[in-house]
């Protein structure tokens, strides 16, 4: 019995053995696969030059231009602009790299010196700097006669910046400072030749207050849905953009009994810093769309954008202030949502830097867009005490188990009582076939699934916002990879399905008009 | 045996389990003190913060801060009773608020600022800007002076340090006092009245700059009279007439820039335009052409574009040929056209323009020909293959004087 035993065990060992080193050297070919596709890209090699608004666009508002010298041009004031911010730039990158490169192009003879010593100290120390600014608001000084002076102060400059020792952040910082710059046209560029922090002024303008109470009611009161069109999920904007086809949408959502819809924004799809005006003109139009709909419309920004690191902020921040200021005056917009899920980027790009992200973020939206709460589409209940002080509500995904929900809800609700909270996403997919063994809902537990969290939705008043109208026929592989155990329950998450016909799921999603 | 097997298995699923997060611990910072306690300092010198903490810390940093960036820096001295932070001379020697935040893994225990004045006393640089170059005479236009003063080690001086500016034009040195203000003092210098050239120094704290100047240029010109003169008033198109302005000067008396472009515009008798042009020498512009060829009244204008004009001037050329004679040969074929003779029969110069119309019988234009004077003359051949034979009206001119014939070409050689 016992060598039987041991023969078993010597058999599962060796074969379990076999396996993992079968695993281990497919692993490690596919390592080195990865590894040999990395790395710069080709065109690298051309050193194109990158145009700076693509880098670095900070918020650059010239306040004053009146003084005793000489009327200051267009022209000239571009140029200063352009350079004064190229200075930046050079300076922060020459902090990260510790590098001196382009430092002489935009700083004089005496004023280079002195950020040599720093970076040479940095250099010794192994510390390196992200860091970026934001904000800058100019009056200008004096410009003299002959045009090749320039002294001007620069308010309220709102710095951020992270400080690594070797590969470890050491600490983040957040500054705001005034400063008095004097620049110099030496041969066709102006040069930074002083540059003295100066005391920032106190804030002489009353804020503007804050009107988000309307909102707030109407985000309470929310039975919404998360949309895409049937033939264009994640790409709402894109070359299929169809305004009949949202129309005809937005009538079965309305005839659903719902009230509001989220729809996504892709960064890059929308054109990064520089956003696309066609672009912007479908968004109106969706929004007209859903305003003769009777829909209120909660917008998340920044969709398929997972870098936050400090060098583009203030490109993000470019593509925001635009949609902002775009459609912040429209009747249907219900609120912001800064950013799909960006708990699960903690892992890849840190707790601290996605939050700063975030902070910053809600920071600017509040100041360009008063009338409209801010909030962050959470993965995870548990995930939405983070910023909870700086979103207007909290909104959070569930697609665990309905059991599971009202305990976790409840959890979030003592942790951060005072605000409204939003079950922003929810659902199950009804795709129950090989990829997933047969184990899934088929779309009877889909209909199970919806009645009985409908039922604990109605009872504690959460408003919520359910995944969502279609099953889609196509999911592009940026939402869950292409292997298609992964990918293959996306496309069936809607209350109707591919053809438009309804699922038993829809019975459970329709209001009636006592709710 | 059953036990190894569930160890194994154990072992394997201990392998698979997920890396607990970490959950962020109450970390307990230690109490620590600033013992020195600078709140201001002069430029250049030297700077150490001293701290005194209830407990050893191993991992404590100093950060910092100027508008030129900031630095992170480990203590010089790190005893519990007594951690020393020198700061260093890059940041010792920039005036203006420094400021320092106390580290420990990232979290700040303690922060402050100094300021840093400007240490003028120890020496004055002087950076100074002049400009434009040149201004013109008058009341309107200057040229800027612009001071900007550091201190020993580049920072700009304090608003209202005094400055000295002392500018200088021809017997005259004035002097006065202005002040710094956003790094800089500045003062306009006027342009004067009469051109030259004004020199300006600046001084500050007994530092003085280098000289600068300005010139000083005249003014655009105004009104100026011409005269024409000539060696004789025939019209030969051989002898040059010269054309000169008076000293031209601007409205406060200074004689125009050497060089400057005058047009002198000739109208003549058909309202054809001619012109030529000179430049000034001390204020007075020359210019030449030729005499026409043929009796001709010209008036005369000179013009410094879109500043000044002269009066009209008037010459009157004589015709210098009274008269030539034609002669005809080769069946009429060859004409001979002179001796063109001038003024005093002597030969006129090469090159008088003479032209040839052709007409037929009807009075309708055949074709022309041209052709110049050489040692007087001039001649004109008519093949076979540019006119046919036949009778023709021939038209010649030169010198504004026009002679008809008709003419039999190959027929009679006899007028």
């Amino acid at each position: 019995m016992a060598i039987q035993l041991n023969k078993t065990l010597y058999r599962t060992v060796l074969i379990l053995t076999f396996l993992a080193i079968n695993g281990l050297i497919l692993y490690g070919i596919g390592a080195a696969w990865a590894f040999m596709n990395t790395g710069a890209d080709k065109t690298s090699m051309l050193h194109l030059e990158v145009p700076m608004e693509d880098v670095y666009k900070p918020n650059m508002d010239w306040v004053s231009l009146d003084n005793p010298g000489r009327p200051m041009e267009d022209q000239a004031l571009a140029e200063i602009t352009n350079d004064y911010m190229n200075a930046w730039h050079v300076r922060n990158i020459a902090y990260k790299k510790n590098d001196r490169y382009g430092i002489e192009d935009f700083y004089t003879d005496s004023a280079r010196a002195r950020l040599y010593d720093i970076i040479d100290i940095n250099k010794k120390n192994n510390h390196w700097y992200k860091r970026t600014t934001l904000n800058h608001n100019s009056a200008l000084d004096f410009y003299t006669a002959d045009g090749t002076m320039v002294v001007f102060k620069d308010y309220n400059v709102e710095e951020y910046q992270e400080i690594y020792e070797g590969e470890t952040l050491v600490m983040t910082e957040r500054d705001t400072t005034s400063y008095q710059v004097m620049m110099l046209l030496e041969d066709g560029f102006w040069r930074i030749r002083h540059l003295k922090e100066i005391p920032s002024p106190p804030d002489t303008l009353p804020e503007e207050p804050r009107n988000i109470n309307i909102q707030l009611k109407k985000v309470e009161q929310i039975k919404g849905i998360n949309y895409y069109p049937k033939d264009s999920p994640w790409d709402t904007f894109g070359k299929k953009f169809n305004d009949s086809i949202i129309k005809q949408d937005f009538k079965i959502i309305q005839d659903m009994g719902l009230n509001t819809i989220r729809i996504f924004i892709q960064y890059e799809d929308f054109g990064k810093n520089k956003v696309d005006q066609k672009k912007l003109n479908f968004l109106k139009t969706l929004l007209d769309s859903a305003e003769a709909y009777q829909l209120d419309v909660l917008i998340t920004l920044f969709d398929f954008y997972g870098d936050y690191d400090v060098s583009n902020w203030t490109l993000t921040h470019r593509h925001a202030q635009q949609i902002v200021n775009a459609v912040k005056d429209h009747p249907a917009l219900l609120g912001w949502d800064i950013k799909n899920e960006p708990d699960l980027d903690f892992g890849a790009r840190g707790r601290l830097r996605v939050l700063s992200w975030l902070e910053q973020m809600i920071a600017n939206i509040k100041k360009w867009d008063k009338n409209h709460p801010v909030t962050i589409g959470w993965s995870t209940p548990e995930a939405g005490i983070e910023l909870a002080n700086k979103v207007d509500f909290v909104s959070f995904h569930y697609y665990k188990d309905v059991e599971d929900f009202k305990t976790t809800y409840e959890t979030l609700s003592t942790a951060v009582p005072n605000k409204p909270k939003l079950l922003q996403e929810y659902g199950i997919s009804s795709y129950k076939g090989a990829w997933n063994f047969y184990r899934g809902a088929d779309q009877e537990g889909q209909k199970e699934y919806y009645s009985e969290i409908q039922q604990i939705l109605r009872e504690n008043k959460v408003p919520y916002m359910f995944w969502t109208l279609y099953d889609f026929e196509k999911v592009p592989s940026a939402v869950a990879g292409s292997l298609p155990w992964k990918t293959k329950k996306q496309h069936y998450f809607g209350c109707l399905d591919t053809l438009g016909n309804k699922k038993p799921s829809y019975s459970e999603l329709v209001v009636k008009k006592k709710e | 045996m059953r036990i190894r097997i569930v160890f194994i298995l154990s072992l394997i699923l201990i392998g698979c389990s997920d890396k607990q997060e970490e959950q962020p611990s109450k970390v307990v910072y230690p109490k620590v003190d600033l013992v020195s306690n600078i709140t201001n300092s002069i430029a250049g010198e030297a700077i150490s913060l001293t701290f005194k903490a209830d407990t050893d810390i191993n991992n404590i940093k100093l950060q910092i801060k100027n508008a030129f960036g900031s630095v992170l820096l480990s203590p010089d001295v790190s005893k519990k009773e007594d951690i020393v932070f020198q700061i260093p001379k890059n940041y010792t020697r920039v005036a203006g608020p420094c400021r320092w935040k106390l580290l420990v893994d990232g979290h700040t225990l303690q922060k402050g600022t100094f300021d840093i004045a400007t240490n003028a006393p120890k020496a004055t640089y002087i950076e100074s800007y002049f400009g434009p170059r040149s201004v013109t005479a008058g009341n309107n236009d200057f040229s800027m002076l612009t001071i900007a003063p550091t201190d020993a080690y580049d920072n700009p001086l304090d608003d209202g340090t005094p400055v000295t500016v002392k500018y200088q034009f021809q017997d005259n040195i004035d002097e006065l006092q202005i002040e710094t203000e956003s790094f800089f003092a500045f003062y306009n210098v006027r342009s004067t009245l009469k051109s030259g050239r004004i020199l300006v120094t600046a001084e500050c704290n007994g530092t003085s700059s280098k000289e600068l100047a300005t010139i000083v240029y005249p003014d655009n010109a105004v009104n100026f009279s011409i005269s024409s003169s000539s060696a004789h008033n025939y019209a030969d198109g051989n002898q040059i007439i010269t054309f000169k302005s008076d000293v031209i000067k601007d409205q406060y008396g200074n004689i125009v820039t050497n060089g400057t472009l005058v047009t002198f515009v000739i109208k003549n008798d058909q309202d054809a335009y001619l012109y030529t042009i000179g430049t000034t020498i001390n204020g007075v512009a020359e210019a030449k052409t030729l005499h026409p060829d043929k009796a001709a009244t010209w008036e005369i204008q000179a013009f410094v574009t879109g500043a000044a004009e002269s009066n009209t001037d008037n010459f009157t050329f004589k015709a210098a040929i009274k008269d030539y004679p034609v002669h005809f040969s080769k069946g009429n074929r060859n004409i001979d056209v002179g001796p063109f003779e001038s003024f005093m029969k002597q030969l006129i110069p090469d090159g008088l323009l003479l032209k040839l119309d052709i007409y037929d019988m009807n009075g309708a234009f055949v074709t022309s020909k041209k052709t110049t004077t050489k040692n007087g003359v001039c001649n004109i051949y008519l093949g076979e293959y540019f006119l046919a034979a036949g009778k023709y009206k021939l038209k010649i001119s030169a010198a504004g004087i026009t002679k008809e014939f008709i003419k039999d070409i190959d027929g009679d050689t006899v007028e």
